[in-house]
């Protein structure tokens, strides 16, 4: 269902991709992992078009996302075109990026009412019903910065499940969060999971990528390291980088 | 109790101050109504004009009022059938506090984290879609208080528009002064109006900053 292939993305000078490429069927669930400024974040970001590629391409269902034409022809879609593909794409941020001026409630009809043009009552109850599912009915006419992170990152989860995504993107959505309130977040990511949603996390839980991941895809340097379903990969890790990243990971976490 | 003596004065002081009054209520509206046209200007119409306004609006800044009320009075030709010095003093005020204002809107709506317009375009809004649904109501709330700020300043810089002559509550209290014996009761009335003002101003500023603050 989407196919990256050889993307390569350069800031000035930097190569942070250097020809990535993999694909992900629909239903499937990849994590990307690796060390810090391997390019993890810069890869979900081109494959929304969040940022710009410059070479090779990002195919979701067929369309390439952020260009039309091809060769010396191809040039970056119009921004009512990009929009329109960034429609089937659900991103997660680190940072939450919850809208501050809107309640919970608005932030998740946002997409539906103000950008598909949906009847607000409707959405609205649609919009209830995911905040039932994650455990927030009670916090739809809160604003943001009344919830902790936990209840923040839920949110935003809804927010872009609220727009009926065929696939949803995932960077290190947990990392900004008090340990305590990391479960609830990964609890309803699983329940994603479960339900068949095609999904790219990045991400530093290691335990969680194992267990909820179809395929595991570690990469360094804005490259593909080691790829391969994901017990496997963690269990046995055939390069002597995996080997490494995964060995400071532990020590990492019985420190 | 002892007599104030200024108080006799009081009906001149307050005849000033409708002046005071109307001087500063075109001025804030006048300079608010043109900083945001200066600042849809710069933002719709390309970035000549943004530079060419960014511009303008660093010089004028970097000005002492005095100075450019002084030139805009100067420059304005001489006319027996309206109020000039009124009105220079009117201009003049208003294009100061305008290129405050754009400054203002200029940095809320470049200081609109990068995160919001992300999850902006992430869920498919277009560029001006996000600039109208999301960047100008964040910024908007950003400003609040800066430009209360700068109200108040615009309302006690009024008082320089004595220095052309505009019969104002400072050039009045200057009169009396120069007549009268009393210096700091009348200068302490003075100060009371101005206080009472921009006290005024600045609660109604925070009472607006509250109903629009994030965690309301
Ligand atoms: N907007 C940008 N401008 C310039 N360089 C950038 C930009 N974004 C990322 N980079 C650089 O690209 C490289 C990859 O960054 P990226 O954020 O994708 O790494 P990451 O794997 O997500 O790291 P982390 O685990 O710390 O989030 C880094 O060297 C980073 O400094
Ligand atoms: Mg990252």
């Amino acid at each position: 269902m989407i196919v990256v292939e050889g993307v390569v993305k350069r800031f000035g000078a930097l190569v942070a991709l250097r020809g990535m490429t993999f694909e992900v069927a629909r239903g499937e669930v990849v994590c990307l992992i690796g060390p810090s400024g391997s390019g993890k974040s810069t890869m979900l970001r081109c494959m929304n078009f969040l940022e710009r590629y410059d070479e090779g391409r990002v195919v979701i269902d067929g369309e390439t996302i952020g260009y039309e034409g091809d060769g010396s022809e191809r040039r970056v879609r119009r921004a009512v075109d990009l929009a329109r593909q960034r429609r089937r794409v659900g991103m997660v941020f680190q940072s939450y990026n919850l809208f501050p001026h809107q309640t919970v409630l608005e932030n998740v009809l946002e997409g539906p009412v103000h950008v598909l043009g949906r009847p607000k009552a409707e959405a609205r109850a649609e919009a209830l019903a995911l905040l039932e599912k994650i455990g927030l009915a009670a916090k739809a006419g809160e604003r943001p910065a009344r919830l902790s992170g936990g209840q923040q990152q839920r949110v935003a989860i809804a927010r872009a499940l609220a727009m009926k995504p065929e696939v949803m993107l995932f960077d290190e959505v947990t990392s900004a969060l008090d340990p305590e309130l990391v479960g609830e977040v990964l609890q309803a990511i699983r329940g994603l999971a479960e339900e068949g949603m095609t999904m790219v996390l990045v991400t530093h839980e290691i335990a969680f990528a194992r267990e909820v991941a179809h395929r595991i895809i570690f990469m360094d340097e804005g490259q593909i390291v080691e790829a391969g379903p994901a017990r496997e990969l963690v269990m046995n890790p055939r390069t002597v980088r995996l080997q490494a990243f995964l060995r400071r990971f532990r020590e990492g976490y019985m420190l | 109790m002892p007599e104030i003596a200024a108080l006799k004065y009081l009906p001149v002081l307050v005849a000033a101050l409708a002046t005071t009054a109307k001087l500063s209520a075109m001025v804030v509206a006048c300079g608010l109504a043109l900083g945001v046209t200066l600042t849809a200007a710069a933002h719709l119409g390309g970035k000549a004009v943004a530079l060419a306004i960014g511009a303008v609006g660093y010089v004028v800044r970097g000005m002492p009022l005095l100075v450019f009320v002084f030139g805009v009075y100067f420059a304005l030709p001489p006319s027996f059938t309206f109020d000039t010095k009124m009105l220079a003093a009117v201009v003049a005020m208003s294009v100061y506090m305008a290129a405050f204002v754009f400054e203002i809107f200029r940095g809320a709506i470049a200081g609109v984290p990068r995160g919001l317009t992300d999850a902006a375009s992430a869920i498919g809004m277009t560029p001006r879609l996000a600039f109208r649904r999301m960047v100008l109501p964040v910024a908007l709330r950003m400003t609040v208080a800066p430009i209360v700020n700068r109200t108040v300043m615009s309302i006690k810089g009024t008082s320089l528009a004595s220095a052309i002559g505009v019969w104002e509550l400072s050039l009045a209290g200057r009169e009396i002064i120069q007549r009268d014996l009393q210096p700091f009761q009348v200068l302490g009335m003075i100060a009371l109006f101005y206080f009472v003002i921009c006290w005024a101003v600045a609660l109604a500023g925070a009472a607006v900053e509250r109903r629009v603050s994030f965690e309301h």
